[in-house]
């Protein structure tokens, strides 16, 4: 799924930097505005997000699905259980949160959608980050989703010989030593795709110690600065709020 | 500077985790400006030679006798980035490990970048490389969505950009570029060798079977266990008694060998299994299937698995081999259509009822190891199933696959041909199951090492067992009692080796080198064909 919908995103004709921004903004803005009288705002943002970056909802659904109904399951319980008020006020308070909550989710997880980890790499540099840094990130993009397809892997070979990962109380010995050495084996392979990977970035002469190309074509444009100052008033008004209730 | 070429005299090298040499005195010469083949067993030091010429032991550790001389100079004097800046660049086996970036023009141009060459030059540099290769087409395409073959070309591409941004004459290491590749894929990347050969590259190539380089290389060395065997032309070392002991000949010149695993072909047995639908081990019905919303499968139905025969599902890199498989396992779903795996839908199985009638082994075998000894990895299975006397399953499933003596050895230690017999022993023999499903069993292994593997599945499918495997080996398939082909996704030919052979739709899908070979084939089945069971069955 990663850098697949940049072709199609009025997001490309941004700088990576006004990307990261523009993305960065959903944090401070969910954290300002805390009120229930924000939350169509909130949702305001959501929406203008999902329609400038221009993804389709199930994919955002599918990214970052299973972590905002884990943490709505969570949060309900904690307005259910910690907070004293009425249970209307407990579900308004349950809603807020989520939506809040929801906004860092999904704004994180569509930058990687429409940016390649190149182009991230390449902003963090421009921005005066150390390049490593940025080829960190940049490797963990390609690296992770591998590894979790070779775990995967790994995972169904044990199924079918019958090894459950699962804690299985009558057969303790036997479960701790399955996940033992299946973590083990997934550690190997993390090591031996790590090398592989590293090998061939030190193969092309990438050194630590040593300056690498920055892009000429990363330069803000007038759009990017109209995008940058809008970022800038939104979590300036959003903090003003704050004082404003 | 540019005499001599690459030089070893009397050199070993030992890992630093590792007390046993992997590199036992090896004199060697690596001319400049030619293409040299390193071929032998898999653990014989082969990709060991190339990483160590590229430096890449200086980044790890390990112990060092005699010298190497690189145009001239002492390699232990040259530093990681001196060899970098001599145009040495390295190519790993998996194309997958050769891309570290998302898209194709950045992954050209990467190296070139952690060379601070200005961004114009490397862009000037990369159109080049894109142009010389073929590969402009890939240029704005994302690495995920490529093909084996084409990640290999990018790896290439990427390769030679780097040395070419440091070094005008590159020396380009390819450890087995060939192996993760099907016969289309190693036509093109065969044709741009000649390519760099015509342009007087010094090319080094290891790998575990000469026949496929035998154009291009003006010299070949046979190692093994770490030292230089026999050299000479391609032609000269394939003729000789060492090469065919070592590496063995290709199972489309064995005669012999593919009439004993022909004369063993016959009639499906009838199973005492009940409520099974049909004869197969696998049918699937109106299946449909995407990838990132993107229809895969669309509408395929068909089955594979003859009970009590051994079936092949062939086709290219990218053709749906593996989703086939992992939809035939339950590790994916359909988006419609209903799949049946020995009579049931896959996902209605109980962990340990799959287990005992399904054994499934991975393409790499290591990644299916968790233990330390041959014994241990073999008893995992019978103790997660509760089966009875599991040492004794042990034993017989390691007396089956030759490996009795090997029983106490550290799985690590064993070769690649051991693993792959391991694989078996520890899932299909010792669960005693009816069904053995493997992902390219062939990847890796050396003509000889793959004969012995064929024998265990033979004799395995002698006791009455289905095996299904998936292959982008034609003389793989060929040898199977039954043939799957699948082409983007779509089901193009299904039937016999025999009908393989003569089949249109089929033949225009191979290789040009796959092609000669499917002809070398036609030939020797002449005789075969008359005595086989398909045979049999028209009359």
């Amino acid at each position: 799924m990663i850098g697949k919908f940049e072709y199609d995103s009025p997001m490309r004709k941004l700088d990576v930097r006004s990307r990261l921004v523009l993305l960065g903004i959903a944090f401070p803005v969910s954290a300002f505005l805390t009120d229930f009288k924000f939350l169509p705002v909130i949702c305001l943002l959501l929406i203008l997000l999902i329609i400038t970056f221009k993804v389709k909802v199930k994919h955002i659904a599918r990214n970052a699905g299973n972590y905002c109904i884990f943490l709505f399951a969570i949060l309900f319980l904690v307005s259910m259980i910690l907070v004293d008020e009425p249970i209307t006020t407990r579900l308004l308070t349950w809603i807020i949160m989520s939506t809040r909550f929801t906004i860092a989710i999904v704004s994180s997880s569509l930058l990687p959608l429409v940016t390649k980890p190149e182009e991230i790499a390449q902003a963090l540099l421009k921005i005066g980050l150390p390049h490593s840094i940025g080829i960190s990130v940049m490797l963990a993009f390609r690296f992770f989703p591998m590894l979790l397809s070779k775990s995967s892997t790994i995972r169904y070979s044990l199924r079918f010989r019958g090894v459950s990962l699962r804690i299985n109380p009558l057969k303790i010995r036997q479960t701790i030593h399955n996940i033992f050495f299946y973590f083990m084996v997934v550690f190997a392979t993390t090591v031996e795709m790590g090398t592989m990977f590293g090998e061939t970035l030190v193969g092309r002469g990438y050194s630590l110690h040593r300056p690498i190309t920055v892009s000429p074509e990363l330069r803000l444009k007038p759009k990017d600065f109209v995008i940058l100052s809008s970022a800038v008033t939104l979590i300036f008004l959003s903090y003003l709020s704050q004082s404003f209730i | 500077m540019n005499s001599g070429g690459i030089l070893f005299r009397d050199f070993w090298f030992t890992y630093a985790d590792s007390t046993a040499p992997v590199i036992k005195g090896l004199a060697l010469s690596i001319p400049l400006n030619k293409c040299t083949i390193l071929v032998g067993p898999t653990g014989a030091g082969k990709s060991t030679v190339l990483k160590i010429i590229r430096g890449f032991h200086k980044l790890y550790e390990g112990k060092i006798k005699g010298t190497i001389r690189m145009h001239g100079i002492n390699h232990a004097q040259l530093s990681f980035d001196d060899i970098t800046s001599l145009g040495v660049v390295f190519l790993h086996q998996d194309p997958h490990a050769n891309v570290h970036l998302l898209n194709v023009r950045n992954e050209i141009q990467s190296g070139l970048v952690y060379n601070n060459v200005s961004w114009q030059q490397s862009i000037e540099i990369v159109d080049q490389i894109e142009e010389y290769l073929n590969i402009s087409h890939l240029d704005k395409r994302c690495t995920e969505q490529l093909s084996e073959g084409e990640l290999q070309k990018v790896g290439l591409a990427a390769s030679l950009a780097t040395s070419y941004g440091v070094q005008n004459s590159p020396i380009l290491l390819l450890d087995s570029p060939m192996s993760f590749l099907d016969g289309r894929s190693q036509d093109d990347l065969l044709e741009i060798l000649k390519k760099l050969k015509k342009q007087k590259m010094t090319v080094l190539i290891a790998c575990s079977d000469l026949d496929q380089y035998e154009e291009i290389a003006d010299k070949a060395v046979l190692i093994e266990e770490g030292r230089n065997v026999r050299e000479g032309t391609a032609k000269t070392l394939m003729g000789s008694e060492e090469y065919r002991q070592t590496v063995g000949t290709p199972l489309t010149s064995d005669i012999r060998f593919l009439d004993s695993i022909w004369i063993k072909r016959k009639p499906p047995k009838n199973f005492e299994e009940t409520n099974l639908r049909g004869d197969y081990a696998f049918i699937f019905q109106n299946v449909h299937f995407a990838y990132d919303n993107e229809l895969f499968f669309n509408n395929i139905s068909g089955q594979i698995g003859r009970f009590g025969t051994i079936s092949a599902i062939f086709g290219h890199n990218g053709s749906g081999k593996t989703t086939l498989l992992k939809l035939m396992l339950g590790v994916l779903k359909p988006l419609r259509g209903k799949t049946y795996l020995l009579g049931k839908s896959p996902e209605r199985y109980s962990p340990s009822e799959i287990g005992l009638k399904v054994a499934f082994i991975t393409q790499n075998p290591t990644e299916m190891f968790v233990s330390n000894t041959v014994e241990e990895e073999c008893l995992i299975a019978p103790k997660n199933l509760n089966l009875d006397n599991p040492e004794k399953l042990v034993s017989q499933a390691l007396k089956f696959t030759h490996l009795d003596h090997l029983v106490n050895r550290s799985v690590d230690s064993l070769s690649s041909g051991e693993r792959r017999l391991l694989s078996l022993a520890c899932t299909a023999l010792v669960t005693n199951c009816n069904l053995a499903v493997l992902e390219e069993p062939d990847f890796a292994l050396n003509p000889s090492r793959w004969k012995e593997v064929l024998e265990i599945l033979v004799r395995f499918k002698e006791l009455g067992k289905t095996v299904i495997l998936t292959t982008h080996s034609m003389e793989t398939a060929i040898i199977c009692d039954e043939i799957l082909v699948l082409s983007n996704g779509n089901i193009i030919f299904k039937g016999t080796p025999s009908e393989f052979l003569i089949e249109k739709n089929v033949i225009e899908h191979m290789g040009i080198r796959q092609k000669e070979r499917l002809l070398k084939i036609r030939k020797i089945t002449k005789t075969d064909y008359n005595k086989s069971p398909d045979k049999e069955a028209r009359q």
